[in-house]
């Protein structure tokens, strides 16, 4: 009766982490993590071992339907991708080189500006007629998807492809020395420098997180730091949300999910200037 | 140029980022991966869930009990398997613990063949720049998986 109810639960506050998660393009770590070292007591190594594979679930479980349905810009995640794995490993060498406070105190002022640059777009639907510099041409991103919550064919084109490389760069070494997920800034930087609709940055975004998890879990694994008994059901759940949240997002619209995002950004910026602060 | 709004959802779904060029393929890049992510899950989820029920029914995990402390949600979990070889070592005959790992393991797998593919859908699409930027992330990915493993 307890194991089923162990399960239950797991399943149940993993199931709420993917749909969420899947829909703001975010790893769900965010719930994953704080629901199992506070209230089930699991130690962090093991909690952080789930959550790595909550990331991947999330993203694999929505992801088929962001792809099949075009609002995933393929060109655009995988030349992210290079971006944000190779900040993850620059991240991984620079690990106790560099003091972090400082770090954590930066990070959550950028979060806190960004939070406020979007609210002041937060009526945008769309971000209207975008002209694209020369590499951003070459590399061909742009693309087009059907909205379902605007009833219309949406075409777009994207910018400062260089920029977003070097932010997600920057984004890859913070999460790699931080040991926080990367998902905000890569929806950040679609939506802000790239200039793409937000449902494109967040489907996006879901399509890149699965990659970077992916390349950590097997340190994660090897380190003994994913036990079936915790991350079986926890991803369970997080596939289940996953494919509810894909099918929700198709339907909600481009400025709801702008300003669903700004309570996100503040509480993890809040998080990262207390780290910074307590030291 | 497409015309708007005329086409029904699944209609539009066939026509590929409004490249002409991908409307021949009978398999563009969007359909390929969207098959293996979804089989992917599909495969990873079924051998997960049959390792819950699992162990959910035997109520042990195939190599200890699953033990609660009265009050606490939270089991016995002891310590996590160290490596796949480790993991998987109680398939024949099968424990919860073993399945529900390798379920995980293949779950874990699935990005990763993903950017294998694609890689290989650029080259056969002979598109250079993106064969090359997804060589790129599969050699980043491989470094710092090693990397990791060499760090512990």
């Amino acid at each position: 009766m307890t194991a089923l109810l162990f399960v239950l639960c797991l399943v149940a506050v993993s199931g709420v982490a993917g749909l969420i998660g899947s829909i703001m393009g975010l790893g769900g770590g965010i719930i994953v993590i704080p629901f199992l070292t506070l209230v089930l007591g699991v130690p962090i190594r093991l909690a952080l071992g789930a959550s790595i594979v909550s990331v991947i679930a999330t993203s694999s479980g929505a992801a088929s339907s962001y792809v099949a349905d075009r609002l995933t810009n393929l060109r655009v995640g995988m030349f992210l991708e290079l971006g944000t794995t190779t900040g993850a490993v620059t991240g991984a060498l620079l690990a106790g080189l560099v003091p972090t406070r400082g770090l954590y105190l930066l990070f959550g002022l950028l979060l806190i500006y960004s939070a406020y640059s979007l609210f002041q777009r937060r009526q945008q639907e769309l971000p209207g007629p975008v002209e694209p510099d020369r590499f951003s041409r070459r590399l061909n991103l742009r693309g087009e998807y059907y909205d379902q919550a605007l009833g219309q064919r949406i075409s777009y084109r994207a910018t400062c492809a260089l920029p977003a490389l070097a932010t997600m760069y920057g984004a890859g070494i913070a999460s790699g020395l931080l040991g926080i997920g990367s998902g905000v800034f890569k929806v950040l930087a679609m939506d802000g420098l790239m200039r793409l609709p937000m449902k494109v940055s967040t489907a996006t975004s879901n399509f890149m997180i699965g990659v970077t998890a992916a390349a950590s879990a097997g340190v994660y694994f090897a380190r003994g730091d994913v036990n079936p008994l915790l991350a079986g059901p926890v991803a369970l759940g997080v596939l289940l949300g996953a494919r509810v949240g894909a099918h929700l997002m198709t339907r909600l619209r481009n400025t709801f999910l702008r300003k669903a995002f700004i309570p996100i950004l503040l509480y993890i910026a809040v998080e990262m200037l207390l780290r910074g602060i307590r030291g | 140029m497409i015309s708007l709004s005329t086409h029904s959802q699944s209609a539009t779904r066939g026509i590929a980022g409004g490249q002409a060029r991908a409307n021949r393929r009978p398999h563009d890049i969007e359909e390929i991966i969207s098959l293996i992510l979804r089989w992917g899950v599909l495969i990873s989820a079924a051998v997960v869930a049959v390792g819950v029920v699992l162990l959910l029914v035997t109520g042990s995990t195939g190599r200890a009990p699953l033990v609660f402390v009265p009050g606490r949600l939270l089991p016995d979990l002891g310590q996590g398997p160290t490596g796949p070889r480790e993991a998987i070592r109680g398939l024949v005959p099968p424990q919860p613990y073993s399945i529900i790992a390798l379920g995980l393991m293949l779950l874990i797998l699935t990005p990763i063949v993903r950017v294998a593919a694609s890689m290989v859908v650029f080259l056969r699409d002979r598109d250079r720049a993106y064969t090359v930027i997804t060589f790129l992330v599969l050699v980043v990915l491989t470094v710092s998986f090693f990397l990791g493993a060499g760090a512990h």
